[in-house]
């Protein structure tokens, strides 16, 4: 075992050596050195040691059931990863559809109100009259829309701006129903 | 390789299955390189497993030029390092707990720590002795037989720079060697000091 300190210029050339960098005449270089310095000669002794040491150690093998370990802990990740998107897409959308809905239920809210307060008949009508309007306003709205997507001179825009729409709905739709109705082990 | 490729493309579709046929082909390197780097097989299955979940997640970033064992062993170079950066620092934090409350080996019950020790081989005991940067590329040279220029592409290193780790991580490992030797001797003399002679 090396006690002196190995010559700094030697130390880095046997680390080379051992991996087959070396030049033949490096190599020569440094075998001649080793015949002649007892410190290098003891560094390289031990540094040959190290190298049969770890050239015998073998490859650990993990312990069994290994993988369906890593299945488990996969499954159990993909499905809290599914459960935050959902929610997150469900969040989302309901906030959407609740701004919508309240903007057209705009009208409706006064009546809703009266009906609330002071309970009658005549209050109840109202309420589902003003329903029946909002729907008709919505109602409305679609057939002005695919009015101007056939008729209308921007009617590429009108139609360009249905579909995006369209696709984004069905979009949103499909995110929830495969998040969130589709098992995880089905995904395969 | 065809089959390994076909595997890829089926869990990028996301079929577990097809990935978990990679999980038993590069358990075994991939739980060694976690075990070298860890010294214990607790942290080595729980790092061996997150290394397989990362490769699951960002599988969109696998570039199948490279080899994909070398994608795997490079995810988990960075974890084991990250790790042990992370126990040192909860070392430091925990330094005034009762020695039983350290790190995760010392956690073990009797009859774990016995098989643990057991499997502790010299080899274990050397590498444990390195900083984790220059254990891993000891690991990666050794066990996996990968050039410099491999080595240095997983860790995202210069060639040169791995060249002057290896060759600083093999003094460490002799000065290490040496330590062990003079501290078995002394422990032989202070045995042979302390042992009644016998009488006549």
């Amino acid at each position: 075992m090396p006690a002196l300190k190995a010559c700094p210029q030697f130390s880095e050339q046997m680390s080379l050596a051992l991996d087959k960098q070396l030049s033949a005449r490096e190599e020569n270089e440094l075998r001649a050195h080793l015949r002649t310095c007892d410190a290098c000669r003891a560094q390289w002794d031990a540094l040959q040691e190290i190298e049969r040491l770890f050239a015998t150690a073998p490859l650990i093998s993990p312990p069994a059931c290994f993988a369906v370990r890593v299945s488990a802990r996969l499954a159990e990740r993909e499905s809290r990863r599914q459960i935050i998107f959902g929610v997150l897409a469900l969040v989302i959308g309901a906030v959407v559809l609740g701004l919508i809905s309240l903007a057209s239920l705009g009208e409706v809210a006064p009546a809703l109100y009266l009906l609330v307060t002071t309970p009658a008949a005549g209050h109840g009508l109202t309420v589902v009259t003003e329903l029946l309007s909002t729907l008709e306003s919505v109602l409305n709205a679609l057939w002005l829309l695919a009015v101007a997507c056939v008729r209308s001179p921007a009617a590429m825009i009108c139609t360009t701006y249905s579909l995006i729409i369209l696709a984004l709905n069905v979009l949103w739709l499909r995110v929830l129903t495969s998040r969130l109705l589709r098992p995880v082990s089905h995904r395969a | 390789m065809e089959q390994e490729q076909v595997w890829i493309k089926q869990a990028l579709g996301g079929n577990q299955e097809a990935f978990m046929r990679l999980v038993e082909t590069y358990q075994t390197p991939i739980y060694n390189l976690a075990y070298r780097m860890l010294g214990n097989s607790q942290e080595a299955e729980d790092a061996a497993q997150e290394t397989f979940i990362r490769a699951y997640t960002r599988l969109t970033t696998y570039d199948p030029t490279r080899k994909f064992i070398s994608w795997l062993l490079s995810i988990a170079s960075h974890y084991c390092i990250d790790r042990l950066r992370r126990r040192r620092l909860n070392l430091v934090s925990l330094e005034e707990l009762p020695p039983w409350q350290g790190v995760a080996s010392d956690m073990l019950q009797p009859e774990e720590r016995l098989i643990e020790n057991q499997t502790r081989d010299a080899v274990q005991v050397l590498l444990e002795s390195l900083p984790a940067h220059y254990r891993i590329p000891v690991i990666l040279h050794y066990w996996y037989d990968l050039p410099y220029k491999e080595i240095a592409e997983m860790l995202e290193l210069t060639e040169s720079a791995v060249k002057s780790r290896l060759h600083r991580a093999r003094e460490m490992l002799v000065q290490a060697m040496t330590q062990a030797d003079e501290d078995r001797k002394r422990m032989i003399m202070s045995a042979l000091q302390t042992t009644p002679g016998r009488r006549c």
